[in-house]
């Protein structure tokens, strides 16, 4: 009933994609040892679930399966 | 509130009753593999619902695909579910843990104690944790029943997932 706009395949009922979650969360990087736990914990456990617009990662699993890039942000709606 | 961010996402979850019966099911019927449940009110009426529209929202209603999504399993269970309309429906919040088991216990502030993260769970369980968390206020400790049951377990890898779906909130 929601309608997400994939930028592949246009405008899509959203039972064709599968909720990822939030879209405002900063991957931390890799490469150097983890010497800290804390930035990792939060970007995989942590979620503010503001009551309001909220921009979020969908994945076009039942259409061209594009998969969300963390630096581009594909498929965020507000 | 308190200025806390928890490892939980609010997702929306339906719920539906149907028309008024006389008396045909007097369990709680639940399938668990479709998360399925069902049983018949005073009233009369069925009450049941199912999974999660699957995606953060507050909105006390959701979509129909999970409307369908949740007959269907209805109706696989309990064909005679076929005919019956169903006069009211609506939405509410689930706290959805990272684990899919519920938070009990301390918080990282002192007197603020949490019992959060039961998900679509838990109205059973109430008693039970009711008592545990009493235990757990009066003491400024956790009882041995939800002694695993803390807020850094997320932070020590020492998660309660029992279905084995990792940090995806909404397909516990």
């Amino acid at each position: 009933m929601i309608r997400i706009t994939c930028p592949y395949c246009g405008s899509r009922d959203h039972a064709e994609f599968t909720y990822v979650g939030d879209a405002t969360k900063e991957r931390p990087p890799l490469g150097a040892a983890v010497t800290d736990r804390r930035p990792w914990h939060d970007y995989v456990y942590l979620r503010e679930n503001p009551r309001g617009p909220h921009l979020e990662y969908w994945q076009h699993t039942h259409g061209c399966r594009t998969a969300a890039a963390p630096s581009s942000r594909c498929c965020a709606i507000p | 509130m308190a200025g806390l961010a928890l490892p939980i996402e609010s997702h929306v979850l339906q719920a539906f009753v149907s028309e008024g019966l006389k008396p045909m099911l007097d369990h709680v019927l639940t399938y668990g593999a479709g998360h399925f449940y069902i049983s018949q009110s005073d009233k009369g009426g069925l009450v049941f619902g199912g999974d999660l529209d699957m995606y953060n929202s507050y909105a006390q209603r959701g979509n129909l695909p999970s409307v369908e999504h949740v007959l269907t399993a209805g109706l696989a269970m309990l064909p005679q579910l076929s005919r019956l309309r169903v006069v009211r429906s609506w939405g509410g919040v689930v706290d959805m843990s990272m684990d899919g088991s519920p938070i009990i216990g301390k918080s990282p502030l002192a007197n603020l104690y949490l019992n959060c993260g039961w998900c679509y769970g838990g109205f059973k369980a109430t008693p039970g944790s009711g008592w545990v968390f009493a235990h757990t206020i009066a003491n400024d400790a956790p009882h041995a029943l939800n002694q695993a049951y803390t807020l850094t377990r997320f932070e020590t890898g020492h998660l309660l997932d029992e279905g084995g779906n990792g940090p995806f909130p909404g397909h516990h």
